[in-house]
């Protein structure tokens, strides 16, 4: 038999409570939370709860002029695309033929840093980049 | 070749392999019309061509020589929201657009439905909406703003209500 809680059925104390999960029975103490606001009335008059919210931006949903991310282009966008190894193990299945240089690239030199070798080499991986015609 | 897209006459150049989604998207920037599945699966593309709907991103660019291709930004008659058609109102309406994404190819497949059959039954509208899925899964909503424009109670123009949470 256990004890009984401190400040039991009080407001900011504890209660004793059984609850079911998965078919057993387990008896829990849980808090009395020391605020409780009351609940409002059958008559209350409620501004947001139940009240009719139009979407702000159905218009342009239904018009074909909202915007997502695959619908922007700016002048001289970089497309990007992760180029995984089809050689997983370069010493059991294949050998090292060339190595990937970005010398030479036309791409800027942040992008050309991202495509470097040694940037991805812990991924075997590396970016290609393309870039939207400017303007 | 020669399109004519949502009424205004265009003369472009189509590579072999260009889709008529991409020569939307990329070439007129027309990006209403949506790419999702890239398969013919989803009807995100789905766009009228010579009145019948037709998946864009399976449709070659370059089959399209002469065609008359009607997308969303066909279906306003201008920018301002008073411009929408009653099909595109019943859609806020009935808050059949939750993320929107589907909403394009939805909105030309109901347009394009309504066009061959006025009046139909809830049968024949799920008949004709089969071939566009919304991951939100708003389809009762999208049924009941197609009802109302075929039964006649979509709202009129400029009596929609404004967007936006009022407080009370």
């Amino acid at each position: 038999m256990p004890r009984k809680p401190k400040n039991a059925g009080k407001p900011g104390g504890f209660v004793q409570t059984t609850v079911e999960i998965e078919g057993r029975t387990e008896m829990r103490i849980v808090e009395m939370p020391a605020f409780e606001p009351a609940a409002w009335g059958d008559d209350a008059e409620l501004g947001i709860v139940g009240a009719r919210v139009p979407r702000m931006d159905a218009p342009e949903r239904v018009s074909g002029r909202a915007r997502y991310t695959a619908d922007i282009t700016r002048p001289g966008m970089l497309h990007a695309v992760i180029l995984r190894s089809i050689i997983t193990r370069p010493t059991a299945r294949g050998s090292l033929a060339a190595r990937f240089s970005t010398r030479g690239s036309p791409l800027p030199p942040f992008a050309r840093k991202l495509c470097a070798p040694r940037t991805m080499r812990h991924t075997r991986s590396r970016w290609s980049m393309t870039r939207s015609p400017l303007p | 070749m020669r399109l004519t897209v949502n009424g205004r006459v265009h003369d472009l150049d189509a590579a072999p392999g260009l889709t008529l989604l991409e020569l939307l998207r990329d070439h007129l920037s027309l990006t209403g019309t949506k790419l999702v599945c890239d398969r013919g699966e989803c009807g995100a593309c789905t766009v009228q061509l010579d009145g019948e709907i037709v998946y864009s991103c399976l449709t070659l660019a370059a089959a399209c020589e002469g065609a008359n291709v009607l997308t969303v930004e066909g279906l306003t008659s201008g920018a301002a929201d008073a411009a929408l058609s009653p099909l595109q109102r019943a859609f806020i309406e009935k808050d059949a657009a939750q993320c929107g994404f589907c909403t394009p190819g939805q909105l030309i497949a109901a347009h394009t439905l309504l066009a061959h059959n006025p009046h139909p039954t809830d049968a024949e509208i799920r008949a004709g909406m089969s071939g566009n899925l919304c991951r939100c899964g708003t389809y009762p909503k999208i049924l009941a703003a197609i009802r109302a424009v075929a039964d006649g109670t979509a709202p009129e123009a400029g009596k929609q209500e404004a967007g936006g949470v009022r407080a009370a």
